[in-house]
């Protein structure tokens, strides 16, 4: 698969699988692992990382769905293409900065990434886009079934007192780490947010924005991580985050309840989202992080029963929205619009674009969805 | 190191030290004109600290230098050139081979560090590195019988 070919279909985070509900966006396990002998790549010279990518891509590539998949080598992807595969949410940032002897394959069903000469010798990224259901040990036993088919034929650095050696001591252990992505609009709303933050740290996990670089709220977005997982606690863990995902996913469904039982909240909340939709149906221009502020409110509005397309599912409805956050970003536009349209700037491209998506979908603030209640 | 590419005039003579500025990830005078498009301010704060850095790495080499053939404790890893200084200041380690050579001086946990056994596979170069400098140490001190007994052990490993 070329790259035109993979930028054609949605990257795993942004498919919506079904299940109504708009505040579980996806779960991602990190795998690393490096090799026996060979110097880790940050320490590493050119010719070190070319003799690591030739020992992992052969065995990568017999990897199911790898041959049909997407491979580079980083040094050959334009500094568009990099952006594009990171607003993909499909590179880590380290990777889009690194260059020769550094590759990156990706699936083709675009559910992993596998990342050679990143931090460490190999990082495997495992997406699993949003379901009412997370399932983090059945992603766990995902990689683990990968890892050891690695396992068979690489020389794996590891050792009883540490686990898997990673280029960070401190990092060392079973080599995996779990994130989770969720969007908490009306919490954001509410100003709860720093303490779901203050929270999380006492609880060992880590809360960071989706799109730090457009803004620490921008979408309402938020990366909930555990730190590397030490030998033998990756099953609490994934408990341990799970929970903490569903209590969360509880309280954004409270506040919006509580937001709604007040006639000042009530309007609060019913202005934002039909704000939201007299902006997809009236603006003219539009930046991205405007667009991905807009879609929360309607993604919310759909779940809640304000926002109803009249002749597809809601469901239908949620994964046109959720298909739109990396395909309207602006590297991506750039790249499906230049052949097309050279005088025209994607701020007005946009909106264009967006006003098929409510096409058939109505705006009504009086029916409350009776699943929602 | 060509940091000069990219960071002209003034740190021209601060890039003799290629160790250090690998151990700051900057091991790539490509790669780091890349850094610099995706994070320009980070890039800049990143430069001014190893700058610092290497200004005050190059007065502390000869020390350590010496230092080391003090201690019986292997401060360079003989796989892949990583120190116990840059260690300390990065937080990082060159290879897998640098767990067993720094090992004990990285205390990882509040668990119980005197469980050696558990520290398996020890690559032969590090084990005649360490044999070497314990071999030289013990004739620095005159002890002469210790001497003998790791120069037997020297000679097996070869
Ligand atoms: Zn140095
Ligand atoms: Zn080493």
């Amino acid at each position: 698969m070329n790259f035109k070919t993979l930028t054609k279909q949605a990257s795993s985070w942004f498919k919506n699988p079904g299940g109504a509900c708009d505040i579980i966006i996806g779960t991602m396990v990190r795998a690393v692992r490096n090799l026996r002998g060979h110097r880790f790549p940050g320490w590493s010279t050119a010719e070190g990382r070319k003799a690591v990518a030739d020992i992992l891509l052969p065995v990568l590539r017999e990897l199911p769905g790898n041959k049909t998949g997407f491979e580079a080598e980083m040094k050959d992807l334009s500094y568009e293409q990099r952006r594009i595969l990171l607003e993909r949410k499909q590179l880590s940032h380290c990777m889009a900065a690194r260059q020769d002897g550094c590759h990156v394959l990706i699936n083709k069903k675009q559910d992993i990434t596998y990342m050679v000469n990143e931090e460490e010798h190999l990082a495997i990224h495992f997406y699993e886009s949003g379901t009412d259901n997370i399932q983090l040990t059945k992603q766990i036993q995902r990689a683990r079934k990968t890892l050891a088919a690695l396992e068979k034929r690489l020389d794996i650095a590891h050792n009883r007192r540490d686990g898997y050696l990673t280029s960070m001591p401190a990092e060392s252990g079973s080599g995996l780490q779990l994130y989770t992505v969720l969007q908490l609009p009306c919490m954001s709303i509410a100003g709860m947010m720093q303490q779901v933050t203050r929270g999380l740290e006492k609880l060992m996990l880590n809360i960071s924005p989706f799109y730090s670089e457009l803004g620490d709220d921008t979408g309402h977005l938020y990366v909930i991580y555990t730190a590397p997982l030490i030998c033998g606690g990756e099953e609490d863990m994934a408990n341990h985050l799970r929970n903490i995902v569903y209590t969360l996913a509880e309280h954004e469904m409270q506040a919006r309840l509580k937001m709604t039982s007040t006639e000042e909240g009530f309007s609060v909340l019913i202005d934002k989202i039909s704000r939201a939709y007299g902006l997809l149906e009236y603006a003219r221009r539009m930046e991205y992080a405007e667009l991905i502020n807009t879609l929360a409110m309607l993604r919310m509005g759909t779940v809640c029963g304000y926002v109803q397309p009249t002749d597809r599912s809601p469901n239908q409805f949620l994964a046109e929205m959720a298909a739109c956050y990396p395909t309207m970003a602006p590297y991506n536009m750039q790249y499906i619009t230049q052949d097309v349209a050279e005088n025209c700037s994607q701020e007005i491209l946009r909106p264009l674009l967006c006003r098929n998506l409510i096409k058939d979908v109505i705006f009504t603030q009086n029916t409350l969805n009776s699943e929602y209640e | 190191m060509q940091l000069t590419q990219i960071v002209n005039g003034e740190v021209t003579e601060l890039t003799l030290c290629e160790a250090c500025a690998k151990s700051k990830g900057l091991f790539d005078p490509q790669s780091l004109s890349f850094a610099e498009q995706f994070f320009p301010e980070e890039f800049k704060k990143k430069i001014d600290n190893l700058v610092k850095e290497l200004v005050q790495h190059k007065q502390n080499e000869q020390e350590q230098a010496q230092e080391s053939v003090r201690t019986d404790m292997l401060t360079r890893c003989p796989v892949c050139d990583f120190t116990l200084e840059l260690y300390r200041k990065t937080e990082r380690f060159g290879c897998p081979d640098c767990y067993s050579v720094f090992g004990p001086e990285v205390n990882k946990g509040e668990e119980t560090t005197s469980n050696s056994g558990a520290v398996d596979e020890v690559s032969p170069a590090i084990a005649r590195k360490k044999l070497e400098q314990q071999l030289q140490a013990a004739i620095e001190r005159e002890d002469y019988e210790t001497a003998a007994i790791l120069r037997d052990k020297l000679k097996k490993t070869d």
